[in-house]
């Protein structure tokens, strides 16, 4: 344990800034994919344990587009757009068949999904493991921050991320579309019985927690390894966000994705043995003492 | 639930007859072999998943190997045939799968090009079967050092930790007694190569150079996909140079993120895993400087044989090889040329043929005359050629290379495996 | 319960006696191989489809009886029957501590404590690297030492005998979990999967019913990782990560999960199907995956529940999901 270095970066401002953005690089990725994992089950009362592969598959098509086109913004939102589309089929075609089956068989769907998924990119893409590359617009020295260097690149996830986070939350709380979608999550037959299509709003929810799994993958696509069942990278750790955050809330995911940031930036600092399992701990600790969850009762 | 193609009833009864159907073709006894039966080797490795270049490149290498056996009419007048599945990294499936190629379709060899972890497991199926093991793509020392666990049916064609942390470290300390790189750091992945390959190359480095200190440690999990916080500690710990055992995909994300941070220019990066073509046609563009040992390149060795071997593969099959391929090659050519000298399949002949077995291969390194060797003692590789150098960023991606001549490997290596009492 | 002990002993009789008439070292091994994960399922079956208890930490224990036994028999040099003993009593333990903190919570919170837990343990043992290995798990092999068992010397050493030696203690373990199921105990677990609440008001301690079942469960878990780490002899860290945890869930929903036999047949299947696959292809997972896929949304029950028409699971799920999403309720009980 080396705590004396621990506390000697809170007491310095460039330590304390370099390790707070390297936890809001890796909080904002997660937050993304768990933000669609929460709102999927919290509407839908699926947990969508292929939400991984929709990850993958948005850096996937990030490279086939990148080749195509040059422009790394226009690409990012078509990207992400096609890994909403695909989240629609996927629901539209196989995941509505199973509302009404039990949790555990849903699981199931969701992992054979991921199994088929992994090796289909495997067929389209080939076994290698890919890479993308920085945008052109990011190739530039660090930003200087507080006096500590950050790469501009991670400077643009981080807005995105939080841009994305006020977004969803205006949109659910301040829009008549947002109230719907929470209104479904409470009891959908009383939606139906207002006259709105049920089936539709489910489809559409599904297709935005798509699309945020995929700009996660997007993001995350030009800074690390792309290869085949790399959302098994971060399925599990968004997993551990939407439980502890509280099923169902966005806040709540917000907040979990950005405490397990920080719990590994920190945490390099002054445990640098033991950081694999502290996620889990920390899962165990929050769950022993909040049962729910940080913000769960009920959706966002 | 209503028609969807196949009602319930007749799905069940698809399933019972289709179960009923596996179930008899799975456990009919196999035909009986016929006197020109091809000799059949049983390769286990991961073809799926992260390291599914582990299992696809490896094949390749061996496949080669057979094909160019079979154009010459194979061995003792035998085709040589290679049944390849995947345990998709799992350790009983690997297991499992080497324990059927055995029993099952009574193979007469296994190729176990499966990672260091799964190969331990399938040590154990080759001692209690007692069928000759050619392991392929295991690194770690332990497995043919260590007595406790050693059994004579197991043989390996692939390199040893041991041997490239020597060449590594003393390249290393060289370097380091040049450009006054006194303070290291490392990051490897939490695992036992990791661990071991990490602290062997700082053994070897303090030995050559007892001025250099290890101020920092980091240990990522294997594949893991974000190295931020430990780029983060190194530009604040300020290394004048740091080792790494990161391989193939992950080596590729933490160059890539390091490269954002500009951490090579403040740190001098010793990598013992950039130089396969793997890892060097994935980065957009091969940053140039960062110190690295040889995995597979065509100009290590720098000879007509191993040119030629590149050539012939990427003829073949439209690529470079690989760290992966070059040692199921050589596996292979091992094995064949162990069972000419026996002039029989039965083990007990064949392990004695391949005692101390020395046979030209392209991996041979100069000072061995291009030849490559089973040492008797522990069945394990050696002379094959081992190389550190720079980057730069076009072919032949790496210049200034360094050798360390085999004699003095080999010392170091009998020095530490005394210390570790692992040899008499 | 006399039924029951009948046809255990006939079982045992068939599978005992059958090589005498087809020898088939592949067959023999195979046969291992499935009835030490069917009994890794039938335990958690024992949770899931009885108690309404779904774990996904149930590796744990399997890897602490598998871990217990390699240790106990490659450094102690225990006895073999001690050793297997004492592993099931560790995998016990384990199940008794993590179940107290588990048992707290509900549904798919209490879900992810356990595999919190599990992947805690995971860490434990890839972490202590003098005791357990570290990442490399116990190599070498694991010796089985002869047993001296009423006077007669057993050499489990070789497949048949090993094989003899797996199918008493596995048909025994389902013997005893059958009479477990079908005693008046068993029923207040039944009573506990399909309604907790009301269990709780007729004036039943439903904690320690969960808890006990919990520890059984974790018991034949240890059972069956320790007879897999003597089958292939060793024990590895993969025993005890959140992947493994994930096999038994799935022979259950295959087999079906409202029965005992429902989790045998899933373990048959799987294991038959994977074995199959692998031989001639690579793509494992795309094929698995498929007839997963067909196979959910055809049958949406397991196989053995099928045959059985059981639809216990249907009341108690549509229970589960309204209390994991809250909301309203109507006229159904609420938990926690």
């Amino acid at each position: 344990m080396e705590l004396m270095k621990l506390l000697d970066c809170f007491g310095s401002l460039s330590c304390l800034t370099t390790q707070i953005t390297s936890a809001l690089i890796l909080g904002m990725i997660l937050f993304l994919v768990a933000s669609g994992l929460s709102l999927i089950f919290g509407v839908l009362g699926v947990l969508n344990f292929a939400h991984g592969a929709l990850y993958m598959l948005g850096a996937y098509f990030t490279y086939t587009l990148l080749s195509i086109h040059g422009n790394f913004g226009v690409i990012a939102i078509l990207a992400s757009i096609g890994v909403g589309v695909f989240g629609v089929i996927l629901e539209r075609v196989f995941i509505k068949r199973i509302y009404t089956s039990p949790l555990l068989y849903q699981l199931l769907l969701c992992y054979a999904f991921i199994l088929i998924l992994d090796d289909l990119a495997k067929l389209v893409w080939g076994y290698e493991f890919k890479s993308i590359g920085l945008p052109g617009a990011f190739r530039r020295p660090p930003l200087k921050i507080f006096g500590s260097f950050v790469p501009s690149y991670y400077v643009f996830i981080i807005i995105v991320g939080v841009v994305v986070a006020l977004i969803l939350w205006f949109f659910l709380s301040r829009t008549k579309l947002g109230k719907i979608i929470r209104a479904t999550a409470h009891s959908s037959e009383m939606v139906g019985a207002l006259g709105i299509n049920v089936q539709l709003v489910y489809a559409g929810v599904f297709a935005l927690g798509s699309f945020l799994a995929g700009l996660g993958g997007v993001l995350a696509g030009p800074v690390r390894s792309i290869y085949p069942g790399m959302g098994a990278s971060v399925i599990i750790e968004s997993f551990i966000v939407v439980v502890i955050g509280g099923l169902g809330s966005i806040g709540g995911a917000f907040i979990g994705a950005i405490l397990i940031g920080l719990m590994r930036s920190f945490g390099i600092i002054g445990f640098p043995l033991i950081e694999e399992s502290f996620v889990f701990i920390l899962m165990a600790v929050v769950l022993i003492l909040r049962p729910r969850g940080l913000c769960g009762k009920k959706e966002s | 639930m209503r028609k969807k193609g196949l009602n319930r009833r007749e799905f069940l009864k698809a399933t019972a007859a289709g179960s009923a159907g596996l179930a008899a073709g799975f456990f009919w006894p196999p035909k009986t072999a016929v006197a020109q039966a091809p000799i059949r080797i049983g390769f286990v490795s991961i073809f799926s998943g992260r390291v599914a270049m582990l299992g696809e490149t490896g094949l390749k290498g061996a496949q080669l190997a057979a094909d160019e056996y079979n154009a010459k009419g194979g061995v003792l007048g035998r085709k040589i045939e290679i049944i390849h599945r995947d345990s998709a990294g799992k350790i009983e499936e690997a297991v499992r799968i080497a324990r059927d190629f055995v029993v099952k379709d009574k193979v007469d060899f296994l190729m176990d090009h499966s990672s260091s972890r799964e190969a331990f497991a399938v040590k154990e199926v080759s001692r209690d079967l007692k069928v000759i093991t050619m392991v392929t793509a295991s690194e770690t020392t332990d497995h043919s050092a260590d007595p406790k666990i050693w059994t004579p049916y197991n043989f390996r064609s692939a390199r040893q930790s041991i041997h490239d942390c020597c060449v590594a470290g003393f390249y290393a300390a060289k370097i380091a007694k040049e450009q006054g790189l006194m303070r290291w750091y490392s990051i490897s992945p939490d695992y036992a190569y990791g661990h071991d390959s990490t602290e062997r190359f700082f053994e070897f480095l303090q030995k050559k150079n007892p001025e250099v200190k290890i101020v920092g440690k980091l240990w990522p999990k294997l594949f893991e996909p974000d190295y931020t916080p430990h780029i983060t500690k190194m530009l604040a710990d300020k290394p004048h140079a740091f080792y790494s055992a990161l391989w193939g995909g992950d080596t590729v994300a933490f160059i890539e993120q390091a490269l954002m941070y500009g951490l090579f220019e403040q740190s001098k990066f010793f990598c013992i895993n950039i130089a396969d073509y793997t890892v060097l046609k994935a980065l957009k563009k091969v940053p140039e400087g960062l110190h690295t040992g040889s995995r597979y390149l065509k100009n290590v060795p720098d000879s007509p044989a191993n040119r030629d071997f590149g050539d012939r593969y990427q003829k073949k099959y439209g690529e470079l090889p690989t760290n992966w391929s070059w040692e199921t090659y050589s596996g292979m050519l091992f094995l064949m040329e162990g069972i000419k000298k026996a002039k029989s399949l039965e083990a007990e002949k064949v392990i004695k043929a391949m005692k101390g077995l020395r046979i030209k291969a392209p991996a041979g390194s100069p000072d061995f005359d291009g030849h490559i060797v089973l040492r008797d003692r522990d069945h394990t590789n050696i002379g094959y050629a081992i190389a550190w150098g720079k980057t730069i960023a076009k072919e032949p991606y790496v210049t200034d290379l360094y050798y360390l001549p085999w004699k003095e490997i080999l010392q170091e290596e009998e020095e530490w495996l005394k210390k570790k009492g692992w040899l008499k | 319960m006399k039924k029951t002990l009948g046809i255990g002993v006939i079982a045992v009789g068939i599978l005992i006696l059958f090589p005498s008439f087809y020898y088939s070292k592949f067959l023999i091994n195979y046969l291992t191989q499935i009835l030490i994960l069917a009994l890794f399922a039938v335990s958690l079956n024992l949770l899931v489809g009885y108690t309404g208890m779904i774990s996904f930490g149930h590796a744990a224990y399997y890897g602490v009886g598998a871990y217990a036994v390699g240790i106990l028999l490659q450094k102690y040099s225990t006895s073999l029957l001690g050793s297997l003993g004492l592993a099931v009593v560790l995998a016990a333990l384990t199940a008794v501590i993590i179940g107290f903190f588990c048992i707290r919570l509900g549904e798919i919170y209490f879900a992810m404590l356990t595999m919190a837990f599990a992947q805690i343990v995971y860490t434990i043992v890839v972490k202590w690297t003098p005791m357990t290995g570290g990442d490399q798990g116990l190599i070498g092999g694991i010796p089985k030492p002869p047993i001296s068992f009423l006077g007669l010397t057993i050499d489990i050493g070789n497949p048949l005998s090993f094989y003899f030696f797996t199918v008493v203690l596995v048909i025994g373990s389902f013997v005893v979990c059958k009479v477990i199921v079908d005693s008046p105990f068993g029923a207040i677990l039944k009573t506990i999967r399909d309604n907790s609440l009301r269990t709780y008001f007729i004036g039943l301690p439903v904690k320690a019913y969960q808890l006990i079942i919990f520890t059984i469960a974790g018991a034949f878990a240890g059972l069956a990782g320790a007879l897999m780490a003597l089958f292939i002899s060793g024990a590895y860290p993969d025993f005890t990560y959140w992947t493994k945890s994930a096999e038994p869930i799935f022979m259950i929903l295959v087999g079906g999960m409202g029965s005992l036999l429902g989790p045998i047949v899933g373990a048959a299947i799987l294991n038959l199907l994977t074995a199959y696959i692998t031989m001639y292809t690579h793509l494992y997972e795309l094929i698995m995956g498929t007839v997963l896929v067909i196979f959910i949304l055809s049958l949406k029950k397991g196989i053995a529940d099928h045959f059985m028409e059981k639809e216990i699971f249907k009341n108690w799920s549509s229970h589960f999901i309204k209390r994991v999403r809250g909301g309203r309720e109507r006229g159904s009980a609420k938990i926690d």
